[in-house]
């Protein structure tokens, strides 16, 4: 019985839930890091959201015991370069990279002016503090509409603060629209949210001026763009730069761009030669880590006979932020391309414009544009629904793509791989009992109680173009260690890529051994985000360890005396067909080739064209209480379908987690500015996130397989699935709860006071008023 | 964050704290359970140059029954909730500490701390406020009661002076029916309102964040000892309130929640 597609626990989980597994802050000399004589490094932030920076005094600062240096923006003028922002996806960029440290202007609250490093983390506080920043004020860009109305140019490059533009036309959009029997129409906005990992940013930085090598261990999700981005920004090679990426708290997309103070710690590690360690604190977190969501759009749907879509037109506006990370100007990029959903519409326009803020950037979060792309579209739906007359479910039905219709071409520069859009809203129904559930909402509307059911069907680009590359190596006694490029934190990598080797040997996931997470030990490696994991580095596992038996076959063929064609492979042991009781194992491969000098192995690159295109339907029914506002989820389905899945378990485990995620986008999580650009939700207090008493709802979840054709693995990804189709799923619901009000619309999260403001005072339909 | 620096020491018994308190003067806090002033001090907010532990002094925890209740300042919020005594002779007491934080919090948190603290948005303060308590502080010049109505000052700020220890909350036992309802987001958050009620022959309806500090409902006592309904009396919930305006709810949006929140509670209480 193959491995793939079977439930099996973590092989990660036993270090880590026995407190054994080593984060980046607690790595020492047993990890041969240089901790010893580290200096620690504090960052002076910046307090006003936007200002010339007149002068930055550090005299007392210095002058306090135990301070080493202090470090701004004029001190590595010269020395470091921009970071390096590329546009994809024909998008039109701003030049408007992010800094290390600020120079001359800080944009956001929270943005490095200065690093202080001291002989300890209390005195660089201590330290840091002393540091006294003159300020003159710039008018502050609070907001998309501030930006628009131009109330400050954030950056020279954009006169007109755009720093993102995309647009992409298909069909007779105006055609459709003039003949459309109805249009369907919404405004629609989503908060800026933090990606809140339990482990906050973390670096060791440190300078071996022998070799002149940089190290870089790093709280990140990967090595590869952490030690690219700090090539590109340190003016060094590549090959002059090592990241190691140790265990890792979650990051959820945010540490996916080489991290400001990561780069500035390894700056001072080099000029200072000292190794630094920085820690950020959870303050800092709020302040100062790339952010995710923050959009808008206007969106219209042009509605034919039945029902039918005939044309969508969309346009988004996003709340970029002060500066580009390499990785924020995709995330509208992905929801623009996405925002024909599930549909075959066979006309659509989308515009974007991503604007300067001067509050902290943005980048990917969980979903990272799909859950803005499946609430946009998923709302315009229920509004088109509405508008018509028809069932949310029925008129999502009459116009999903057709499974027979794939490759699907969206109209908006993506193909869909494969899909079966008709069968997850189905299960979906079935699951969530629709059904009953609408029955029971006309008792309940009978009696006053506020019962809602909603319905989102979303489709994921996911394992957006690119490669993974893995090594196989026959290892002595005959285990394989494979080792790979893709690294995970968090995602189960070692247990899903064993069992993916496992299967391509003939062996079981115990013989496999998987490596990752160091740039100077294995085979190269793009990243993990984008739920791009299984289908990139598993198939380059897949590939690597044929590769691998190709070879040992070979091998075992001249150690038995005969062809390769006369051998049988299984259980890690060739037999002699004509002679079933000879043969070689593993293990004698591996000698008889550590014999030899040259160890047995076979490396793989796995490429892929075009992303492949996941997609499901999420089903929420949430009950109001129409005194006090509260919305609570009574039930949610979720129905995924994410081609071959690896290991259900682990699959179910992402659906879990992103959708608790979803629930706290859609009850709690919104990131709060006010109009001078101050942060005011910067602690656990302000900003909620759900604990375990909040989702004691009943989940629901299911997993369907329309394999991939682009894979050998036949894979899609799953990471993101909850965080996109929970919040669409839960907004549809809340907005039908309150249809007796006459409500439309209500954007994200559902405060008490929110839905309060939505029914209070408003004539209940069902009396008649 | 790691805290400014300060210096720590540790009270060996209640007459050394208010020793070591008048010693230092305005400089000093007093360290009990932690869990309001350490949050303060590692975000720089609170800067006192001397902490006076009190979590070792003999004889401040622990719950006794001598005619009221006496519940020592140093004893856990879980301490409260788990007490047989508390659950016979102030159950309202129990289920509002039952409501405050999460478990860590509830073993660690004090209810004189709580107290001392003077937040309007306390749980335990409320429930002690309808139950009719009050405390024991000692200072220099011995003890002195105070009711707890009188101990409210202002916002964060009580009548106990710099140089006095909370040793002992006072609660008069009962067994009038109570009810406590607390509105929150989450169920770990503070309450946006909170309300604690004792009916019986003289009701006593107390608020959670409606006014700088925990407060009494007076005017809808006033209007049960009339005989007004639960609903009549409940809309005078936030009559002479000055609730606050936060992130979480505004300030028209509490008057609205404290007068279904009191309605609940006086009908569950009257159930």
């Amino acid at each position: 019985m193959p491995f793939i597609g079977r439930s099996m626990t973590r092989r990660e989980d036993r270090a880590l839930v026995r407190g054994e597994a080593r984060f980046t802050d607690d790595l020492g000399a047993a990890d041969d890091v240089p901790i010893v004589d580290a200096v620690h490094m504090v960052v002076v932030r910046s307090t006003v959201a936007h200002a010339r920076i007149v002068g930055v005094d550090a005299t007392e600062a210095l002058a306090l015991p135990g301070t080493v240096a202090v470090v701004t923006g004029a001190d590595l003028a010269g020395t470091v370069s921009p970071y390096p922002v590329v546009s994809r996806d024909g998008a039109t960029l701003a030049d408007a990279p992010v800094e290390v440290v600020a120079t001359g202007t800080v944009r956001y609250v929270g943005e490095p002016v200065a690093a202080v490093l001291a002989r300890s983390r209390a005195t660089a506080e201590d330290a840091a503090e002393l540091v006294v920043v003159d300020y003159e004020p710039l008018e502050p860009v609070a907001s998309v509409d501030d930006a628009r109305r131009r109330v400050a140019v954030v950056h020279d490059a954009a006169p007109d603060n755009v720093l993102v533009r995309w647009s992409h036309r298909s069909g007779d959009v105006d055609g459709a629209f003039r003949d459309a029997r109805r249009v369907a129409r919404c405004h629609l906005h989503i908060p800026r949210l933090v990606a809140a990992p339990i482990e906050v940013r973390a670096c060791v930085a440190a300078h071996d001026a022998a070799d002149d090598l940089v190290t870089l261990w790093a709280s990140a999700q990967d090595p590869w763009r952490q030690s690219a981005q700090l090539a590109a920004v340190l003016r060094r090679p590549e090959a002059s730069i090592r990241v190691v990426v140790p265990e890792v708290g979650g990051a959820f997309g945010s540490k996916g761009s080489l991290v400001p103070e990561y780069a500035l710690a390894a700056w001072c590690a080099i000029h200072h030669r000292v190794a630094v360690r920085w820690f950020e604190d959870r303050s800092e977190n709020f302040l100062a880590a790339y952010q995710g969501r923050g959009m808008q759009a206007d969106v219209e749907l042009a509605l034919g006979d039945g029902g039918r879509f005939l044309a969508l037109r969309a346009d988004i506006a996003a709340d970029i932020g002060a500066y580009l990370y390499p990785n924020t100007p995709n995330v509208a990029v992905t929801t623009a391309m996405l925002m024909t959903g599930c549909y075959d519409i066979a006309a659509a326009e989308v515009r974007v414009e991503g604007l300067a803020t001067t509050k902290v950037p943005t980048g990917p979060y969980r979903g990272a544009g799909r859950p803005e792309a499946a609430f946009f579209v998923e709302r315009v739906v229920d509004v088109a629904a509405r508008a018509t007359g028809l069932d949310p479910v029925e008129i999502r039905r009459r116009n999903l793509v057709a499974p027979g219709a794939f490759p699907h071409d969206n109209g908006l520069g993506h193909r869909y791989d494969s899909g079966n859009y008709p069968a997850a809203l189905d299960e979906a129904c079935r699951l969530l009992g629709y059904d009953a559930l609408r029955a029971e909402q006309r008792d309940a509307r009978a009696s006053g109680r506020l019962l809602g059911v909603g319905i989102a069907s979303y489709v994921e680009r996911a394992a957006p173009g690119g490669w993974e590359s893995a090594e196989a190596l026959l290892a002595p006694g005959g285990r394989v260690v494979v080792r790979v490029g893709s690294s995970p934190h968090g995602q189960g990598h070692e247990t899903t890529f064993a069992q993916v080797a496992a299967d391509a040997l003939g062996v079981a996931p115990d013989a496999i051994d998987v490596r990752h997470g160091d740039s100077s030990a294995g085979p190269p490696g793009v990243g993990t985000y984008g739920s791009r994991s299984v289908t990139l580095g598993g198939s380059a596992v897949l590939q690597a360890c044929e590769g691998l038996l190709a070879r040992a076959t070979v091998a075992a063929a001249t150690l038995c005396g005969v062809d390769p064609a006369d051998l049988d492979y299984r259980d890690g042991r060739w037999s002699r067909r004509d002679r079933p009781d000879e043969g070689v194992g593993l293990a004698d491969v591996a000698a008889a080739a550590l014999d030899a000098g040259a160890p047995m192995r076979a490396d793989a690159r796995f490429t892929i064209a075009s992303p492949v295109f996941s997609f499901g339907t999420y089903g929420a029914a949430v009950e109001i209480d129409p005194e006090t506002g509260r919305v609570e989820i009574l039930r949610i389905a979720a129905v995924d379908d994410a081609g071959v899945v690896v290991n259900p378990l682990l699959a179910e485990g992402q659906v879990v987690g992103s959708s608790v995620q979803g629930v706290g986008a859609s009850l709690y999580e919104e990131v709060v500015h006010d109009a001078d650009g101050q942060p005011v939700s910067g602690s656990f207090v302000s900003y909620g996130i759900p604990s375990a008493p909040d989702v004691a709802f009943e989940l629901e979840t299911a997993l369907l397989c329309t394999p991939s054709p682009l894979n050998p693995l036949g894979a899609k990804g799953i990471g993101e699935a909850g965080s996109i189709g929970v919040p669409a799923a839960v907004d549809n619901a809340v907005v039908d709860a309150l249809a007796p009000f006459g409500v439309e619309h209500v954007d994200p999260p559902y405060s008490p006071e929110r839905i309060w403001g939505l029914v209070a005072g408003r004539p209940d339909a069902r009396a008649g008023g | 964050m790691i805290p400014a620096p300060f210096a720590y020491e540790r009270a060996a018994s209640v007459e050394d704290a208010v020793a070591r308190l008048a010693r230092h003067g305005e400089d000093a806090k007093v360290l009990a359970g932690g869990h309001s002033l350490i949050p303060l001090l590692r975000l720089r907010f609170a800067r006192p140059s001397v902490l006076v532990d009190i979590g070792r002094v003999p004889g401040l925890d622990g719950v006794r029954d001598d005619g009221e209740l006496s519940i020592g300042a140093m004893t856990r919020y879980c301490d409260v909730e788990a007490s047989p005594l508390v659950a016979e002779h102030a159950p309202l007491l129990a289920a509002a500490a039952a409501e405050v934080g999460d478990e860590q919090v509830r073993h660690r948190g004090t209810i004189g701390g709580s107290i001392c603290h003077g937040d309007p948005a306390s749980d335990v303060a409320a429930a002690l406020l309808a139950l009719g308590a009050t405390v024991v502080v000692r200072g220099p010049g011995g003890e002195r009661r105070i009711a707890l109505e009188e101990f409210f000052v202002g916002f964060l700020e009580t009548a106990i002076a710099r140089d006095e220890i909370l040793v002992e909350v006072r609660v008069p036992v009962t067994s009038a029916p109570w009810a406590f309802e607390k509105f929150n987001r989450r169920a770990q958050d503070w309450a946006i309102v909170g309300c604690a009620v004792l009916a019986g022959s003289e009701p006593r309806v107390a608020l959670v964040n409606m006014a700088t500090t925990p407060r009494r409902a007076p005017l809808v006592e006033e209007a049960l000892a009339r005989g007004a309904s639960a609903r009549e009396a409940a809309d005078l919930a936030s009559e002479g309130t000055e609730p606050p305006s936060d992130a979480n709810a505004s300030a028209q949006f509490r008057r609205h929640l404290a007068s279904v929140l009191v309605r609940r509670a006086l009908e569950r209480a009257s159930r």
